[in-house]
């Protein structure tokens, strides 16, 4: 059940009138809440709602011995906790990527006895409820979480549907407070949810899904064409996931919002960073954030004797992490070494923690100008170890964008009017860049009509250019 | 040494560390409310501080804090 389905409305309606007629209490909501989130986890995949069931239920349990034992005992509570979601996180996400490079690497000294690769389905979404139990167990073990939650709070956030699939990865804190009290249907929190939702369909459904109707031929054939098509390539490729992802994280939180729920920003505007360090701030902000908190900070503190460097060596180990989350694939560990690595620059420099402060005028100022572009062109070269199949792909598609065949022509036809949508997108984001999402306050001072206007405007751009249902890309991991 | 004047040394650290004249620090401040306070100041910070007190802190104790009063109370107990 996509959430840009008809079927998805149809449910979401039916929970809707239920969580606010029926839902005469918080407890009463909160059953319905999590009563629709394991109805919408089984419409993905029936098989594993049992393994999400189980490990909430476990990891709650855990976590009550963690919050009420003595001090070692705490940690060993959490240690046992946080390795039993990881054992599952890397038996259905990386057993076979394992068994493949010791398969490789027994071939290397000429053995041909080979262990079997498993056929291992990947419960949806396990990526993000996984970060949500460690979270959780982690924040207890740090006093971050004051008070244990009932069992049924604590089931509601680790499956909360909007969020279950592609995050955000929620905070236990923070949305936990969001189910103790009831919740009343406020009209403007309706509005200004579906206005979130809408701009997320428009940037969901026309723009990614169009620009895909480019990028993925483009990368089948990426070995016939010259340097200056796969760079344009890569570019659009990086527009296409944002708007995606983006998009996605949109509609999550304006349903949420309609329920009364608020759920943490992930994106801050990625597409206009200034620099690397700015860049990570910006964009899928829930993971980084949870990054920063559990795996950056511990590792920097316990390596700040040894200065600058043993702030490069967190920060690499840091993004190896956002790396071998996204999947068992050299090119995602390559992917977050390189991105590890781009940082190394402002660390010398000292100019980590200095943070850009952005205009917000409609006419970019000269250091917009100048970092904007550089940083994108970077972050769309990137990209490349990010999109591609394997690491021979990435050679050759870096081989071609660095060759002479760079200042040719590209020999890729390349729609005109998806431009025209991604200028639109962006011109509409750059304008509303200090506000939470694009379209919460856009033409709010001017008439009703100019706002319907524009509202009608996208109805119609997503009617026109509506292709097919296609998944969202962060579904996978 | 007494609370305030804990206080008073480690606002000195934290104008120094963070570049920042105008912040002024209680036992409630957190790092949400000093925009130049983040995940890698921090370490800046908890360095500097160390070699201030000239005491050390466990890796726990740094992350059990949830504002300045507790971070105090932590070099108290040292």
């Amino acid at each position: 059940m996509l959430l840009n389905s008809y079927l998805f409305i149809l449910f979401f309606t039916v929970l809707f009138f239920a969580y606010f007629l029926l839902g005469k209490t918080s407890k009463i909501q909160n059953i319905i809440l999590l009563l629709g989130s394991y109805i919408f986890y089984c419409s993905w995949s029936f098989q594993f709602i049992g393994l999400v069931i189980f490990s909430t239920i476990i990891t709650y349990f855990i976590g009550n011995k963690i919050k009420s034992s003595a001090d070692k005992s705490k940690r060993n509570w959490m240690r046992i906790g946080v390795f039993f979601v990881l054992i599952q996180l890397l038996y259905f996400k990386y057993f076979n990527f394992f068994i493949e490079n010791f398969n490789d690497l027994l071939n290397l000294f000429g053995m041909q006895d080979q262990m079997n690769v498993l056929k291992i389905i990947l419960p949806i979404g396990i990526s993000f409820y996984s970060f949500r139990m460690i979270g959780y167990l982690l924040d207890l073990r740090n006093n971050k979480l004051k008070e244990i939650p009932s069992l049924l709070d604590y089931a509601v956030f680790i499956a909360f549907f909007p969020c279950i699939i592609a995050g955000p990865i929620d905070r236990a804190g923070l949305f936990l407070k969001n189910l103790k009290e009831k919740r009343i249907f406020s009209s403007l929190q309706f509005s200004e949810g579906l206005k979130q939702i809408l701009w997320g369909l428009f940037k969901k459904l026309v723009v990614a899904d169009n620009i895909a109707t480019i990028t993925t031929p483009l990368f089948e054939s990426y070995h016939t064409l010259n340097g200056s098509a796969l760079f344009i390539g890569a570019s659009l490729y990086f527009i296409q996931l944002y708007a995606d992802f983006s998009g996605y994280t949109d509609m999550a939180i304006g349903i949420s919002k309609i329920l009364g729920i608020k759920i943490q920003p992930n994106f801050n505007y990625p597409l206009f960073a200034q620099n690397v360090a700015d860049y990570w701030r910006r964009w899928h902000i829930s993971l980084t954030g949870w990054l920063t908190e559990y795996v950056f900070t511990p590792l920097s503190i316990s390596f700040r004797d040894y200065g600058k460097y043993g702030l490069i060596l967190a920060i690499i180990i840091n993004f190896l992490a956002v790396g071998f989350w996204h999947g068992a694939e050299w090119h995602y560990l390559l992917h977050g070494l390189v991105s590890g690595i781009m940082f190394i620059p402002l660390i010398m420099k000292g100019k980590m923690n200095k943070k850009i402060k952005p205009s917000n005028n409609l006419i970019p100022t000269m250091q917009e100008l100048k970092n904007i572009p550089v940083t994108f062109v970077l972050f769309s070269l990137l990209m490349v170890l990010f999109f591609v199949k394997d690491m021979e792909m990435a050679f050759g598609y870096y081989q071609r964008i660095f060759s002479f065949s760079f200042f040719e022509f590209p020999n890729f036809p390349f729609r005109r009017e998806i431009l025209l949508l991604i200028l639109f997108m962006i011109f509409i984001e750059w304008s509303q860049r200090d506000q939470e999402f694009a379209t919460k306050y856009l033409f709010s001072e001017k008439s009703i009509f100019l706002r319907w206007a524009f509202y009608y405007v996208l109805v119609f751009l997503i009617f026109l250019f509506y292709i097919a249902p296609k998944g969202f890309i962060y579904a996978q991991f | 040494m007494n609370n305030e004047e804990i206080l008073e040394k480690l606002t000195a650290i934290f104008k120094d560390e963070l570049d920042n004249d105008d912040l002024i620090l209680t036992n409630e401040t957190t790092a949400e409310d000093i925009e130049e306070w983040d995940s890698l100041s921090h370490i800046q910070l908890i360095v500097a501080i160390e070699k201030a007190f000239k005491i050390r802190f466990t890796s726990s104790e740094i992350q059990s804090w949830n504002n300045v009063g507790e971070m105090i109370s932590s070099l108290e107990s040292k």
